[in-house]
């Protein structure tokens, strides 16, 4: 049992507020509950008075966000009392459907709405449920409760994630090298941070409202440097002390050019940590695959003392090399250290500068200050335990990760950070949910060869060691053709343009969504995206207002906002913070009239449909409920009844959900192993997937069965930087740009700007609504500040003004945030801005595929209007 | 000897043919030991479903044993302990 604690008292509070005491006086309260206006879901206190919400702010107990808050939470309150909202369940009498169309809803009643999906959905089951497709994103328990229904019935076709580039390589390359699932920096040690294509600490990310007051404090306190290396200068390279402009589609040729300067120039790295905790002195021959122990098949490991070859584990291994060639079992072998190296002597800094436009020069300088700045080799002394202290991290996300080869860019970045130690260390890179003490105990663990497999966070998410077999694929987002992908939904569109093409014979004939609008912001092309929602005989949506994706709805049914439902979540922590919590998500205010929350709504479509015993079954596995808490065959529960049950089975008896709802957040001590728990691992990371030899191979034969052509060069064990097709368009001049995405923190998702607050945001910062335009490439077009001008991509052609200024790389066209709203139930925003996502051109070759990520790169040509 | 009651769901449910199974296994049986019995008295198809070649689970196969899911690595030669067991074997489908 850890030792509890009060959240205010973990960590000093900095922001004054008004009071938050509860129960003030009757009708009026400060209720504890979590924010749902992005994915990072901080802790807040929502003010009632006598049945309206009427303030909401940060609340001081939690840990993730100590009190602050930001300007989308603030603005939740217009998103609850929302004037598009959706009270009632609708139905479509249109039967045409498309982008543009007018659904022509008619309201029908709750009975009839249930009535007509349980119908289906039991039609689905009985008769093929691969047919049945669901959505979720970031909603809370609903996810788990249509989770359980996807396992139970028999459908893999449960998507998570909405985003095309969402997860896929920030949470693999994250299981791979510290075992976590996404990355924070430890901002109380870190001296220099180099953000590539993200704003962490300035702008977005997980954990938004602490790190960016704590990046704050690094730089204020201890002088931290901020470099931030992205083709937008955005809030982040505002703030930086150093902005390096970026071509987009370039960011694995920056990361090898500094792992160049690092491993050949300066030689700067950690050879113990190296040596001990990656896989770096493993022997390879010439195919590139590990030597291995000719008894017991482990691979071997040169050890410069003896003269011999030993297996990785062997104790007497005193001198892992991890330089140079040695003769093993009659062969010649490398140290797959040796190899990366000589792969980033590939990238000589002029090289670099001619792919990426970044001055040759400024890469050796940077490259040379972060590798001085980890002090490879000193320790800090924590709580009493000595740890390395390596206080450097580089971050990346988002941007390096939305594109064609995405593996190869983010693999180049992070192994940065792996050479010089720095990962999940006081100081360094660090991965959230990579050790969990209480009350379930998870740690990352030895896997085949030696190497380290995450501690059981991977959720549905696949890991690419050691990878699966490819096989012919049943799935129609191609799964099985994907060994080393954490998800591949990305390719459903593709695939149901030509099932056949891939043997594919599940068709979608029902499909449930929650409110994440996936055509607005889940894929490229818009059009593809909207031909296979038109397929689908049944498109149920779950909504609170009338996006673009429930426009090619068949029935909608009213959803609760944040602030009516409520959810158990999971338990977190910041990561090196000396606290773990729970903290929950709690019905403040009733739904209005009409409207029901959506897991009370799914379970009486699961009884109707005859599945919610089977479902029950599942939850008492998924949601890890104990005796007396099971749920129970043939009896109908409240949601707050469930979450209870969960509540106690995890927490005990005196942390049932009624404590939860009191306090909101329950916060306890974790030890400084769980903190850093970076040289505590006992399984090697990789520098080198030696795994994706054998996957390719088996993927090649896959593929030649199925006599599909399929470019398999991205399966390379090392860093590589390859041209997206926009990078070669833009060589040849036939685009005069490259439009990409960049994020604003006060617009977040496929809700976007529709809240009037945003709205009044982004109307009273002009490069919301706008387009930026380098000051070079709008001379060359004649455009002026202010100027319409027409930007046209192969899928799509926008109307906008253009916003002229040097905060942005000369080849490239910065569009953000979530705008160019077109439904109906986005009125107050229809219009404004453009739709980023529509412009991108959607198939295999704007696919990436290893990670199925979508190429965010948008070939443009921009005129005048 | 080890009595196992063993739940399956989705697809394995209709590949077994069965909602569940109770067995009677060797002491000291392992996971691998109960697909291959399972196998027997099923469809094959199930136990290629449950397995790979090399005999680990096959990563989309969720086990929970006694309510509590299998951590990983989760292998086939994971012991299914004494006495009484209740296995659950769902179907996950990697993916998110």
């Amino acid at each position: 049992m850890p030792t509890f604690v009060r959240g205010r008292d973990t960590t000093e509070q900095t922001v004054p507020r008004p009071g938050a005491t509860r129960h003030e006086r009757a009708g009026a309260d400060w209720v504890p509950t979590t924010c749902r206006m992005c994915l990072v879901a901080c802790q807040v206190l929502v003010r009632v008075e006598d049945g309206r919400i009427v303030n909401v702010i940060g609340d001081p107990d939690a840990p993730k966000n100590r009190g602050r808050m930001c300007a989308k939470g603030k603005s939740g309150i217009l998103t609850h009392y929302n004037r598009s909202r959706v009270t009632r369940p609708l139905r479509r009498t249109n039967p045409d459907k498309g982008i543009g169309i007018d659904p022509r809803w008619e309201g029908i009643s709750w009975d009839e709405a249930i009535d007509t999906i349980s119908a289906k959905l039991r039609k689905v089951v009985s008769e093929d449920p691969r047919r049945l497709y669901m959505q979720t994103w970031a909603d809370g328990d609903f996810a788990g409760w249509i989770g359980a229904l996807a396992s139970v019935v028999g459908t893999p076709y449960h998507q998570t994630g909405i985003s095309g580039t969402c997860g896929k390589t920030i949470h693999t390359i994250n299981y791979l090298t510290a075992g976590g699932w996404w990355d924070e920096v430890d901002f109380a040690h870190c001296n220099y941070l180099i953000d590539v294509g993200t704003q962490q600490g300035i702008a977005t990310r997980e954990g938004f409202n602490h790190s960016v007051p704590d990046c704050a404090s690094a730089r204020v306190d201890r002088g931290m440097k901020l470099v931030v290396v992205d083709p937008v200068g955005n809030n982040a390279a505002a703030k930086a002390d150093e902005w390096l402009p970026i071509r987009p589609g370039t960011d694995a040729a920056f990361g090898l050019g500094m792992l160049n300067v690092l491993l050949n120039e300066a030689r700067i790295y950690d050879a113990p940590y190296l040596q001990r905790h990656t896989n770096a002195p493993y022997l390879l021959a010439a195919d590139g695959r590990y030597v291995r122990d000719e008894q017991s098949g482990k691979p071997l490991v040169f050890d410069v003392s003896s003269g011999t070859a030993k297996a990785h584990d062997d104790p007497s291994l005193a001198v892992p090399a991890l330089e140079g060639e040695f003769p093993v079992h009659g062969i010649a072998a490398k140290p797959a250290f040796q190899l990366l190296k000589e792969r980033a002597a590939e990238y000589p800094l002029e090289r670099v500068e001619r792919i990426t436009t970044i001055p040759a020069e400024r890469i050796r300088r940077i490259a040379r200050e972060f590798g001085e700045a980890a002090q490879i080799g000193s320790t800090i002394t924590i709580d009493g335990v000595e740890l390395p202290y390596r206080p450097v991290a580089l971050s990346w996300c988002r941007g390096p990760q939305g594109h064609k080869h995405a593996w190869h860019h983010t693999w180049a970045l992070q192994l940065v950070n792996v050479v010089v130690g720095c990962i999940n260390v006081p100081g360094g890179a660090q991965s959230r949910s990579t050790a969990i003490e209480w009350p379930d105990v998870t740690w990352p663990a030895v896997g085949q060869d030696g190497m380290m497999v995450p501690g059981g966070h991977t959720g549905k998410h696949a890991t690419a060691f050691p990878g699966r077999p490819a096989t012919r694929p049943r799935r129609m987002d191609l799964f099985e053709l994907f060994p080393a992908a954490a998800h591949t939904r990305t390719f459903v569109p593709e695939v149901s343009r030509d099932p056949g093409r891939y043997g594919i014979t599940d068709r979608t004939e029902m499909l449930i969504h929650t409110a994440g609008n996936q055509l607005a912001g889940g894929w490229g092309d818009v059009d593809a995206v909207a031909d296979w929602y038109k397929s689908i005989d049944l498109v149920v949506g779950f909504a609170i207002e009338i996006n673009e994706t429930h426009e090619l709805d068949d029935i909608v049914l009213p959803m609760t906002t944040y602030l009516e439902e409520s959810a158990f979540e999971s338990q977190d922590a910041v990561c090196g913070e000396g606290v773990a919590f729970h903290a929950i998500q709690q019905r403040v205010v009733a739904p209005p009239d009409g409207v029901r929350e959506q897991i009370d709504v799914i379970m009486e479509v699961y009884e109707r449909a005859g599945l919610l015993d089977d479902v029950y079954v599942a939850l008492n596995r998924v949601l890890k409920l104990k005796p007396p808490y099971l749920l129970e065959a043939g009896r109908r529960y409240t949601h707050e009844d469930v979450l209870d049950r969960q509540a106690r089975s995890m927490y005990g008896e005196e942390h049932g959900w009624d404590w939860f709802k009191e306090h909101g957040v329950l916060v306890w001590e974790r030890s400084v192993e769980a903190r850093y728990p970076g040289r505590f691992i006992k399984g090697r990371i990789p520098v080198y997937m030696e795994n994706f030899i054998d996957r390719a191979q088996e993927l090649a034969v896959v593929l030649a069965d199925m006599r599909v052509e399929w470019d398999l060069s991205d399966y390379d064990p090392l860093p590589e930087w390859m041209p997206c097709q926009a990078y070669g368009s833009l060589e040849r001049g036939e685009i005069d740009a490259i439009g990409v995405h960049y994020k604003l923190p006060y617009v977040y998702g496929g809700q976007g700007n529709a809240n009037p607050w945003i709205d009044e945001l982004c109307e009273k910062l002009p490069q919301s609504y706008g387009v930026l335009i380098n000051t070079r490439l709008a001379a060359r077009l004649g455009i002026a500040d202010d100027d319409w001008v027409v930007i046209r991509s192969p899928v799509r052609t926008a109307r906008v003004r253009a916003r002229v200024t040097e905060c942005v790389h000369p080849q490239v066209i910065g569009i953000a945030g979530h705008a160019g709203h077109w439904a109906g139930g986005k009125a107050r925003t229809k219009g404004k801005g453009v739709n980023f996502n529509s412009l991108l051109p959607y198939d295999l070759e704007h696919l990436d595929l290893l990670s199925t990520a979508v190429d965010m790169c948008a070939p443009l040509t921009v005129r005048k209007a | 000897m080890v009595a196992v009651k063993v739940l399956l769901m989705g697809e394995l449910r209709r590949l077994a043919g069965r909602r569940e199974a109770d067995l009677r296994l060797p002491a000291r049986s392992t996971i691998h030991t109960l697909a291959r019995e399972l196998g027997a008295v099923c469809d094959p198809a199930f136990a290629e479903s449950v397995l790979t070649k090399d005999g680990h689970l096959q990563s989309h196969v969720a086990v929970f044993m006694n309510g509590a899911q299998l951590p990983e690595p989760r292998d086939g030669a994971t012991y299914l302990g004494d006495g009484q067991v209740e296995l659950m074997l769902v179907p996950m489908y990697e993916g998110g």
